[in-house]
Formats: C-alpha cells, structure tokens, sequence
C-alpha cells in the first residue's frame, strides 16, 4: 500500500441554486468540516490542502484565498488548480505520493448564483475573431446538438435519468425537458444542467494513515487528463478527446479494461450521449436503467468544476467495503473542452 | 496618423463588463447589519481567545472553529500601519478616480488580534505614526449599504500625538 | 521514494512595456521556443504542461483552453494554475510534485501575463475579498506601502538603504539580454528623488509592469542528465500560506510569516544551517526595494532589523558573498503570471551556469521565492548536487 493514496473521508454541501445563507468561505468549510468528521480527523492533521475553482466564476482573482485558512492550510501548503475537481484530485495524489506520507484535504466550489454565465461564457470565447459576435456556449452547443443528430426525446430521457435520483433537486420528466423554451435550436432551456451553487471535500491519505484511521477506504488508483482543440470548426461530433483522456487513465492505473461503473461529467444531454457512445457503455437506456453515470452528473445539480469530485464522492460511497472500481469524469472549458478521468478502487 | 494607415500592428480595444451578486452568508450578515444599523464592530473569537476581523469560521492560529461566538470590538482602534497614496487610482468598486493624495492604512480596533485596511483622514505622512490612536468616521444612515465603506474614514484622536 | 527532478532547460522573452509586435499566444511560443530549442526538443518530447496567468487581469476565461491550439498543446496533457505573483513558481513546484511522484516524466512549466492588455490596477483589487476587503482598497501599491512602514517603524531602514536595492537591480537588469527595465546610470539620489507614489515608496522603488512569458522544462532521473550537462536539481519545493485576510498578519513585511515558514522547513530539507555561506545565489520575489531588505531578514540572510545593513556591507550585490537577484530581479521585470518562474528560472540557469552575461562564478546552491496574494510564499531550492 506504500506510495498509493486512498480516500477516507468525503463532505458536501446542500448543494441549491442559490444559497446565499452561506459566503465562499462558509460554504467550502461546510463541506470540509463535513468531510474532516467523516474520516474522524481535525484541521490539526491536515499536511496539505489542494482546491479547485476558477476565478471568473467566483469573480475573484486567486479564488482559493477564500478557502485556505477554512480548509487547515494556515502555514501549511495550499495548491489550487483552475480546472474541475477531478484534476484537483489527481495533483493531490501526486503530491501525496511524492511525500510518502500525509493527510491532504482535496476542496472544490462554485456559486455559479453569483456570476452572470453569459459573461463568463463570452470571456472564454476567442477575442479577436470571436467575442464580437456576443456568442455564449448555448450557442456553439445547439451546433453540436444539430450535428449529433439525437433526437429531443433521448436528450430530455437522459436529463430526466439524471435528476432521478438527485438529493437537492425534485425530479424532472422527460416531457418537462421537452416542453422547456428551446434556446439554441435544436436545444431547449433543461438539456443544459441547472446552475448551481456548492462545494465538496474528500480527505485524502497514505496506507498506513488509512488503515490506522480504520475507515472505508477507497484507493485512487489513477488519473487522465486531455486538454483539446479551441478552434470550433473543430469535428465536434468527434469524443476522441474523451476517449484519450481515458486510456490515459487506465494506463496510470494498470487497467487492463474499464469497469462497469463510469461516471460522466457533461452540462449538456447530448454530449453525455456522445461520450456514452464513445465509450461503448450504450444509450438512452444505458442512463435510464443507471448503467452510466449513476449519480445523474450535472444534471443531479452538482455545480459546474465541483461536478467531477462530487462524482467521485458518489462512487467512493459505492464502492465503499466492496473491491470493486469506477472511473469518474470531469470537464472544464466551453463545450467540455477538457476531460479528466479518477480510477477508483474499493480497498 | 492612426494605426490603420501605418504597418504598425495594431490594439483593438475590448470592454468586458463583470457583474456578480456575492451572497453575504452567515457571518457578514450579521456583521454588516450591526455595522450599517447600530456602528457596532462585530468580531469572532476563537477558542483560544484570538478575535478575529473580518468574523469567519476558523482560526487559522489554532486549526479551531470559532463557532458562532462574537465580541464587540472597538470603536476606539490605532494605527497599525499607514501611508499617503498620491498616485491616482480608479476605484473598480465606483468607476470613480480617487482624489489624491489620501490617507491610508492598517488599522487595529481595541480587543481585535487583526487589522483591516481603511481610508485615513491626514495627508501629512509625517503626523502619522505606529500605534496613533483613530476612530470611525461614519457615512450618514442614509449613506450607509452594508460595507466597510459605511465608516468614511478613520481620523486621528482629537489631541492624541 | 520519490524521484529526482531537476530543472534541464529555461526559456524567456523579450520582456517589455508593451509586446505590441505580438499576441499573447505569439509571445507564449517565444519562450517555448526558446526553452525546447536550447535542447533540440520538440513539443512532442514533453509529457505535460503547467500554465500559469492570471486570466481577469488579460480578461480570457479559460485561457490555456483557447490558446491550446496556438501553443501545440492540443490533445496533451495540460494544468493551469492561477494564484497571483506566485504562480510562476507554483508551476514549477506543481511540476516538480507531478514528476518526483512518477505521474509525468517531463513537464514544461510557462507563466506568462501581457498586462498592457488589461487593466492591472482594477484587476488588483479583484484579488481583494469581495465582501471584506474590496470597499476600500488603494491598490497593489497602496496595501505595499502601508505594510512597508511596519517594517521600516521596525528596522529602522532608510530611503537611501531601500534605494541601493532600487539602483542594485536596475544595473543588474543590464547584464541580462530578456530583462524589461535596464538603467545603467541610475542613481541612489535619483531614486530618492523620484515621485513619491505612497510614502515611503517611491517611483524607483516599485517594480515596472511588463509584459513576458517564462518557460522551464523539468525531468526525472537520468533524463534528467541527458537533458542538460548540468541539471539544477531540485533540493526543496515548499509552499506556506498566512491567514485568511490581508490585515491577518500583523506585522505584515516586518515579519512575513508564510516567508519564514517556508524558509524554516526548506533549509531543514536542504540541510541548510548558514544561508549566507551556503547558497550561491537568491532571486527573491521583491515587489519593491523595501521589501528585498525585509526578505534578507526573513530568510535569515541576516538577523532580524539587519536588512538595511546587509545591503550597505553589499552583501547582495554581484560581488557579494550572497548575490540576490542577478537578473534584476522583480523591480526591472514583472510580467505577473511568469515573475516567480522567472526567479526559479534564473536559479536554474544560474545552477546550470548558464546564466549568460549575469552568471555568479561556481554556483552549487540557487534559492528562489514567489509571492503574492495574501501573503502566500512558495520556496525553491536548487542545487547541482543530485539528492
Ligand atoms: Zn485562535
């Protein structure tokens, strides 16, 4: 078990679309003080913390700066990475591994209530040849929509199977999807996940600390990660991006083949079934019948970069007393222009 | 001459306008409330007795929640550190150019372990000082939002040297 | 355990005012080229990349994802990183943790900012906390000069002592080809007699705004050694935090907790009891002269009050015992997002010896420090001795 990380404590917020009861700093701390209990430890033991955020979504330029003293790292190391919290959970392994030993908090969060997502959409867009259209990423995502080529039916099947069984949302038919103003044709207003505000927490440990704290634990077996192509003539029906990221991450985990529980990450209906497709895992039905993607992804309500570890936190209760593994996905950039994959293993 | 008509490479201006609406939460809540209705200075204090401004839920002195306990601090504070800003400065929070010069500074409430920084009334670095007594100018009730902005200024005791 | 990671290859631009001759992807690949081609590597050699930039301040969103085509970075492995003036060595020190663990063999970091393209002065205060601190800030040299007379009520150092560390940089800064501000003929009394920005800094005193892109290739092991004759190994990679909010430390530069926190743990790794004697060289983050005479504190370079004196005995200078910022340091180059790599760019070439035109003779030990945000201090040291 030296030199592996394993995972022994999770926390997460009521994730809503507003919540405005708590700032940043009291939000992320909600989760983290969850996920401190959780492993039966205090901020004393904390070696290091990792976070996630992005600094136009909380509108603040080194976004972490709310969360450090929250999360144990007060003369102690903080790293933050301006991705989705998968990627934030792939450094922390690595930095875990490269001490031999520790105890890392791994934060993510998103008020996605604060922002106006138009403007953040806008500033991610290309400003020289781009910006001036006032494009935001509905747009170029009712593109993909039309090339797909999926039909309105199967889009709102798979936002209806993701909200099924949401702890904060109620649940949503597929004939209210389909019934929603249509935005970007051929889109309508709920095949975009809803916009949300939380944040989550796992603790992340060595072997030695993880058995002696005599929690489940779940070991992070490895990670992949793919940034693509900006440029939106790109083949947006291609998922090759995905596809890579995630033989990268068998590859990091000594995976011979993938195992049945994926959890896929996507704002968008269509692209969690272009992702499915991609991956061989099925349909409409492959989501309905929770074959993929059990925890409903974004479209559960998890906030936009806390998505990826608030899967993980899913599939770590799953795999929980068990040996068996699921790999997690998340994206960051517009039209999950990024992806990156955690191998989990019940240990 | 402008650039078009030059082999110059040329700037092409851009304004991106950022808005947000930041939840105040539980601790700024209570705090601004007591700030804008009744100039009281609200602080957390920790376990161990650090009081801490701005309010929050941990010390990171001692890795310890603070659990909702406050204190009042000042009105009466000092001079922790200061200086005379003369470079003009277009306030983000107001689109407005700041008058200069104008005063500056950390500022220590009485009964708080930490310092914020505020607008001082003195614009002659050499009547300011380490350790000089101020206190809170308010804006009017009429003026006041919910921010640390409701207290104008701070100036400098009457009499104090 | 873990691997041995070095740094094997530096890049940097041209830094300037204004980079008006080229977009910011365009500015990036000078420094990637430059990087890869003083080792014949190409692109496709390195395994990843860790990007650093402040994106409120150019204004893009997501900008390692838009740039991805034009830096050849597509389909690879990418993180990005943005955390104010320590970003740059964050890079290399989120680098060294991805190689040293056996995730990646060979990672590029690049930091770079064009802050001609935005408007550094708002973007500043966005780093305030939005409900606590950003009703009444002064900008970045408003909240610099107010911590500046802690240290000044504490020490004792003079105007004329922060101005030797002014001129020291801006001569340096003439010795190195990529530096922004160069004045050969700089004076201590012109530095005293520039416009006071906020007492006691004055013009002199403060760093200029640039803009620029660094880029540093690190690798493990005996790639590592293939890569470069002289690899600059690394010794120590440490990060320490203060407290929340920027009031929180209260004697702020007189004692900059986080800066004495990473030094404290760094030279215990590094074995390190003497820092004067036993590193060859420091590049230091120092946003202004004043705060390069608290960092010879901090970092022990000498006791507690000696900064002002450390610079008169010229301990620092090029010819000193412990020369500190060779390249020029921050005061003659700050492109935001790539200054402290520049610093653990400078460190590497100058372990490299390859440190043209600014070279301390026989380096075998290089310190290098970003910081930034609310006090936030990441410490590098280096070495040619593998470990
Ligand atoms: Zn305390």
């Amino acid at each position: 078990m030296s030199g592996d990380a394993f995972i022994v404590g999770f926390g997460e917020t009521r994730h809503a679309p507003t919540r405005d009861d708590a700032n940043t700093t009291e939000l992320a701390y909600e989760a983290v003080s969850a996920a401190l209990a959780d492993a039966g430890v205090t901020l004393h033991d904390v070696t290091a913390v990792v976070s996630a955020s992005l600094d136009f979504w909380e509108g603040r330029t080194i976004s972490s700066m709310a969360v450090n003293e929250i999360a144990g790292a007060t003369f102690k190391s903080e790293s933050k990475i301006s991705a989705d919290s998968a990627q934030a959970l792939a450094y922390a392994t690595a930095r875990l591994k490269t001490d031999g030993e520790g105890l890392i908090v791994v934060v993510t969060h998103c008020k996605e209530s604060q922002a106006d997502p138009h403007i953040i959409d806008l500033a991610g867009f290309d400003p020289y040849y781009h910006r001036a259209l006032d494009p935001d990423e509905t747009v170029i995502a009712g593109f993909q929509a039309a090339q797909l080529g999926y039909s309105l039916d199967e889009r709102s099947r798979v936002v209806a199977a993701g909200r099924k069984n949401s702890p904060w949302l109620a649940p949503l038919s597929a004939a209210d999807v389909a019934a929603s103003p249509e935005t970007s044709s051929p889109l309508h207003a709920l095949e975009r996940a809803p916009r949300m505000d939380g944040a989550c927490a796992v603790i992340l440990t060595d072997g030695a600390t993880a058995k002696r704290l005599g929690r489940p634990a779940v070991r992070v077996a490895g990670s992949g990660t793919t940034t693509g192509s900006y440029w939106l003539d790109r083949d947006l029906t291609s998922a090759n991006d995905l596809t890579v990221a995630f033989s990268r991450a068998l590859e990091s985990a000594g995976w011979s083949d993938a195992p049945d529980h994926v959890e896929l990450t996507t704002p968008y209906a269509h692209q969690a079934l272009l992702f499915a497709r991609a991956l061989g895992t099925g349909g409409v039905e492959a989501f309905e019948d929770g074959t993929i993607s059990p925890a409903g992804g974004q479209f559960a309500g998890r906030p936009g970069v806390v998505a990826g570890l608030s899967g993980v936190i899913y599939a770590v209760k799953a795999l929980q007393g068990t040996s068996n593994r699921a790999l997690c996905h998340g994206t960051t950039g517009l039209l999950a222009q990024s992806h990156h994959v955690i191998c989990l293993e019940g240990a | 001459m402008s650039s078009w008509d030059t082999d110059e490479p040329l700037r092409l201006p851009q304004q991106i306008t950022l808005n947000y609406r930041f939840a105040g939460g539980h601790h700024a809540s209570k705090f601004f409330r007591a700030l804008r209705g009744e100039q009281k200075i609200l602080a957390t204090k920790c376990p161990n007795g650090h009081v801490l401004l701005p309010p929050r839920p941990v010390c990171g002195l001692c890795n310890l929640p603070t659990n909702d306990n406050w204190v009042e601090v000042g009105p009466g504070a000092s001079l922790a550190g200061y200086t005379v800003v003369y470079v003009p400065f277009i306030d983000p929070m107001t689109g407005v150019k700041r008058p200069v010069p104008y005063g500056f500074g950390l500022v220590r409430f009485d009964g708080c372990d930490t310092n914020v920084y505020h607008l001082i009334d003195e614009t002659d670095p050499a009547k300011l000082r380490i350790g000089l007594p101020v206190e809170p100018v308010w804006k009017d009730e009429s003026e006041r939002t919910g921010s640390f902005a409701d207290i104008r200024w701070f100036k400098p005791v009457e009499g104090a040297e | 355990m873990s691997r041995a990671v070095a740094g094997v290859a530096v890049g940097q631009t041209h830094h300037a005012s204004r980079r008006t001759d080229v977009s910011m992807p365009e500015m990036i690949r000078e420094a990637i080229d430059r990087c890869l081609d003083s080792r014949g590597l190409r692109i496709k050699d390195v395994d990843a990349f860790v990007l650093g930039n402040m994106e409120m301040f150019e204004g893009i969103n997501y900008v390692e994802q838009w740039m991805s085509d034009a830096l050849g970075l597509a389909g690879k492995q990418v993180w990005k990183l943005n955390n104010g003036g320590t970003v740059g060595a964050s890079t290399a020190i989120t680098a060294y943790n991805l190689i040293a663990s056996g995730y990646h063999d060979r990672v590029l970091c690049v930091g770079f900012e064009k802050q001609s393209e935005g408007s550094t002065q708002s973007a500043i205060t966005t780093v305030g906390d939005p409900i606590w601190e950003r009703a009444v800030m002064a900008g970045a040299i408003g909240n610099f000069a107010a911590m500046t007379s802690v240290y000044v009520n504490e020490s004792g150092a003079t105007a004329e002592q922060a101005a030797k560390v002014a001129v020291k940089a801006r001569r340096n800064a003439c010795n190195n080809e990529y530096a922004h501000l160069k004045l050969p003929n700089i004076t201590v009394q012109e530095v005293l007699d520039s416009d006071m920005l906020a007492y006691p800094v004055r013009k002199l005193d403060m760093c200029p705004s640039s803009d620029g892109a660094a880029a540093v290739l690190f690798a493990a092991e005996d790639d590592a050694k293939k890569l470069s004759p002289r690899p600059a190994w690394v010794h120590a990679a440490v990060v320490a935090h203060d407290q929340q909010y920027m009031g929180d430390s209260p004697k702020r530069l007189a004692e900059m907790r986080s800066l004495i926190e990473a030094r404290t743990k760094a030279y215990k790794i590094a074995g390190i009891t003497d820092p004067v004697k036993e590193l060859d060289v420091a590049e230091v983050y120092e946003p202004a002269s004043y705060a390069e005479l608290a960092m010879y504190e901090c970092l022990a370079f000498c006791p507690k009050g000696g900064g002002g004196a450390h610079i008169d005995a010229g301990v620092s200078e090029m010819d000193g015992e412990l020369p500190v910022n060779p390249s020029g340091g921050v005061l003659s180059t700050n492109p935001v997002g790539a200054t402290a790599l520049i610093r653990v760019a400078e460190a590497t070439l100058q372990t490299m010896n390859e440190a043209t035109g600014h070279q301390v003779p026989n380096v075998r030990r290089a310190l290098a420090t970003g910081y930034g945000g609310n006090a936030w201090t990441d410490l590098m040291i280096l070495g040619t001795e593998r470990l």
